[in-house]
């Protein structure tokens, strides 16, 4: 009875044991959906949903007062081609991108070779260096708009010590630009310079010696091995880099408000402008889809050039 | 950010900052929440037997948006409320939103537009109109009539920048004339007689350059790089305007307007009396601080911060006649009610106690402004330095207020960026900069006039 009870009832139990594998599945799938749910509410409300409808309103024209009217892309071609304060404020913002961007690749990156070492003291280095990172910016650029003050700053004081002319950093068309780029390079260097230090930590150390072993010098080891083991590392850095680069903006609001005449103005504080002090939401929104792109575009393009120089071991 | 944020209420931000009670969006709303909630558990209570309905007024909680830079300003702030609003209100709760600079007015504009703005909002002058324009506030005159509030006792002008087509939006608490502030000790120190009631432009200039001493780092005169703030009393004091009187025709293209921003920007680069200051927030206002120079124009509202910053001895003067005399500009700032406020008659008892007689009287005491009610305005005047603070109220004789669009933020920009800084730079003739912004400029009046039809 037992076993041709077993027998019979053979195949249900299989088909119940698979039903409750995939009722388990399923179960876990609503789980894992539960856990992710105030993630990804908040992503929805606060991130897809505003984004979408900047969008629509880049369409429009909206005004607190007069309403809104369709306008089609009459912004886009507004800021692409009639819009001389949009291209002052996009050739700014690609300057400071090709300026900052190398100075703070190289020197980070030069920086965690010459820090990563197993002595006590480098503990203190890298606190020094990651120091101005844990600082707001806005206090940052407060402190910094003195230090380039072109009578009365530290900046061109020492500059007169060593002989030099004064430069007007903040009170010219030409240097307001570079006067950020340095100050954001002297802010952001600690954040590259960790992720290059855990980089460079990773790199099994048996490579060095057998490279040694083979006969290769310091440089080689470095251009052989180090680099193209580093090369994952660099790559976000870069990546990421190009990204916040492309949203400078505290740094000029406080510095200079942009000026003068423009000549520091950003693509960011330029949205900013338009949507928070003249009224023109639709218009910021239209730009700020325009930087999506342009940020888009880059980072797409070293995606697809990571395989030329990226090393994945 | 554009440069109206130098306005009067904006501090230093340098040292300051810090001390600025920025409570956010999230908590404006979750006390209004919590403020609603309560009065409804404290109505439903209430409602009980035995309460007389007079005792039965519900528990309200307002916001009150308002600028302040330091903890001893929001104290200060705070304590005015204790005194002359919370005590005879005990079922109104007024929490404070206090915010510095410039952040302040984004930050109302943007919950205004969002449709959430503070119960109290600070209505600033030179933003007046463009707020008043947008519906962003409420028409007061109903309440004014209802509790006969003695409008005349408040200066007109004031008045008027506080009004839109004929109506009151706000109730000044102070205001002001702009007026020339020195320092002492450097006019001592180079042995430059004191500024006078008669000084001209070149006398202003005179004085200047014998106060400048490069090699020292030291100069007469520092400008304000904004419009307003630097060009404005010198462009009307030389018979030249910006705005017609009817707000309908912009008359930058004057001869005597032109002629006084090119006199202004030659300042710095013809002159070199003026040190080239940065764009920066409140860069041109440190600058002075710093001692190392010898005038600069602001308003009396700046008294509080010069006795509080400045380690020097200083006073007051009136600006510089120019050739059609001497005309100086007023603004000053208003309470008043948000539309999207639910609860208007209770904001309208705190706008009415803030701007009373007794409440301005203490508020010039303590130098925080000048009184916009006249019958308050000798307490101001008792308070010492400045030794001459009689020229606050001298000042306020020869002056108009400064007319204003409901495109004005970006119209001031553009004025800064396009003209004042590249006069000021010596890359451009006052002139063609002028000639180079009026199509943008007309465009953005047409805006302001569709706006404010």
């Amino acid at each position: 009875m037992d076993s041709s009870n077993a027998h019979v009832h053979a195949p249900t139990w299989r088909a119940a044991a698979a039903g409750r594998r995939r009722r388990s599945a399923n179960r876990d799938a609503w789980v894992a959906l539960l856990f992710l749910a105030p993630n990804l509410a908040g992503f929805l409300v606060f991130t897809a949903l505003p984004i979408l409808a900047a969008l629509g309103l880049s369409f429009v024209n909206w005004d607190f007062q007069l309403g809104a009217t369709f306008v089609g892309l009459d912004h886009y071609r507004r800021l692409l081609f009639h819009d001389a304060t949009f291209r002052k404020v996009f050739s700014n913002t690609v300057m400071y991108v090709l300026g900052y961007l190398p100075l703070n690749v190289v020197l980070s990156l030069g920086l965690a070779l010459a820090l990563n070492r197993a002595l006590r003291s480098m503990v203190l280095f890298r606190t020094i260096y990651f120091l101005p990172v844990m600082v707001t910016m806005v206090a940052a650029a407060l402190v910094w708009r003195w230090m380039y003050d072109y009578q009365f700053g530290v900046v061109n004081y020492f500059l007169n010590l060593l002989g030099l002319p004064r430069i007007p950093w903040l009170v010219s068309t030409r240097w307001p630009i570079p006067a950020i780029i340095l100050m954001s390079v002297w802010k952001g260097l600690g954040y590259n310079l960790v992720v290059f230090l855990a980089g460079l930590q990773a790199i099994p150390r048996y490579l060095y010696e057998a490279a040694s072993l083979d006969g290769a010098g310091g440089w080689r080891r470095f251009w052989h091995v180090t680099l193209p083991l580093l090369s994952p590392t660099t790559f976000f850095a870069i990546v990421i880099t190009v990204i916040t680069s492309f949203q400078v903006f505290d740094q000029a609001l406080i510095m200079t408000e942009g000026g003068p005449a423009d000549a520091s103005n950003t693509i960011v504080l330029y949205i900013y402008q338009n949507a928070f002090q003249f009224f023109n939401l639709s218009y910021a929104a239209a730009l700020g889809w325009i930087l999506f792109a342009v940020v888009f575009l880059f980072t797409l393009a070293q995606w697809r050039m990571q395989r030329e120089w990226v090393f994945y071991e | 950010m554009d440069r109206l944020y130098r306005g009067k209420d904006a501090r230093p931000a340098g040292k300051t900052r810090g001390n600025v009670t920025n409570t956010g969006f999230t908590r404006a709303q979750f006390l209004r929440l919590a403020g609603s909630v309560g009065a409804g558990m404290l109505a439903s209570r209430m409602a009980g037997p035995g309460l007389s309905p007079a005792s039965a007024a519900p528990q309200v909680t307002l916001t009150w948006m308002w600028s302040s830079n330091t903890a001893n300003e929001a104290d200060f702030w705070d304590k005015l409320k204790q005194e002359y609003f919370s005590k005879d209100h005990p079922n109104i709760t007024v929490s404070n939103e206090f915010l510095g600079g410039g952040q302040l007015y984004d930050k109302i504009q943007a919950l205004e537009q969002a449709g959430s703005g503070p119960d109290i909002v600070f209505w600033q002058g030179f933003r007046a109109f463009s707020w008043a324009a947008r519906g962003f506030g409420v028409n007061l005159d109903p309440y004014i009539q209802r509790d006969k509030v003695n409008i005349s006792d408040f200066d007109r002008r004031i008045m008027a920048m506080m009004s839109y087509r004929g109506h009151v939006y706000a109730l000044p608490y102070d205001y002001g004339a702009v007026l020339l502030i020195y320092n002492k000790d450097l006019f001592d120190a180079e042995s430059v007689p004191y500024p006078t009631a008669n000084w001209t432009w070149d006398d202003f200039l005179h004085a200047a350059a014998k106060l400048t001493k490069p090699e020292k780092n030291q100069y007469g005169f520092v400008q304000s790089p904004d419009f307003v703030w630097g060009a404005v009393p010198f462009i009307w004091s030389n018979g030249g305007d910006y705005l017609s009187d009817d707000g309908r025709k912009l008359m930058l293209t004057e001869p005597a307007t032109i002629e006084a921003i090119q006199w202004y920007g030659d300042l710095r680069n013809k002159h070199k009396v003026a040190p080239a200051v940065g764009s920066g927030f409140q860069t041109w206002r440190d600058t002075f601080y710093t001692g190392k120079v010898g005038m600069f124009i602001d308003g009396p509202w700046q008294a509080l911060t010069l006795r509080a910053r400045a380690n020097f001895k200083w006073d007051f003067a009136l600006i510089p006649k120019g050739k059609a005399g001497r005309m100086s500009w007023i603004a000053g700032t208003g309470y008043a009610i948000s539309a999207t406020s639910k609860h208007h008659d209770e904001a309208w008892e705190f706008v009415k106690a803030m701007t009373s007689r007794e409440c301005l009287t203490a508020l010039g005491k303590a130098g925080r402004g000048f009184p916009a009610r006249v019958s308050a305005q000798p307490a101001y005047l008792g308070v010492h330095p400045p030794q001459n603070s009689y020229v606050a109220v001298e000042a306020v004789k020869q002056a108009r207020y400064v007319k204003t669009t409901a495109t004005w933020q970006e119209m001031n920009n553009l004025l800064n960026k396009a003209v004042m800084d590249n006069v000021e730079l010596g890359q451009m003739s006052a002139e063609q900069a002028i000639k180079n912004v009026m199509p943008e400029m007309t465009a953005l009046l047409q805006k302001s006039q569709a706006l404010s039809r």
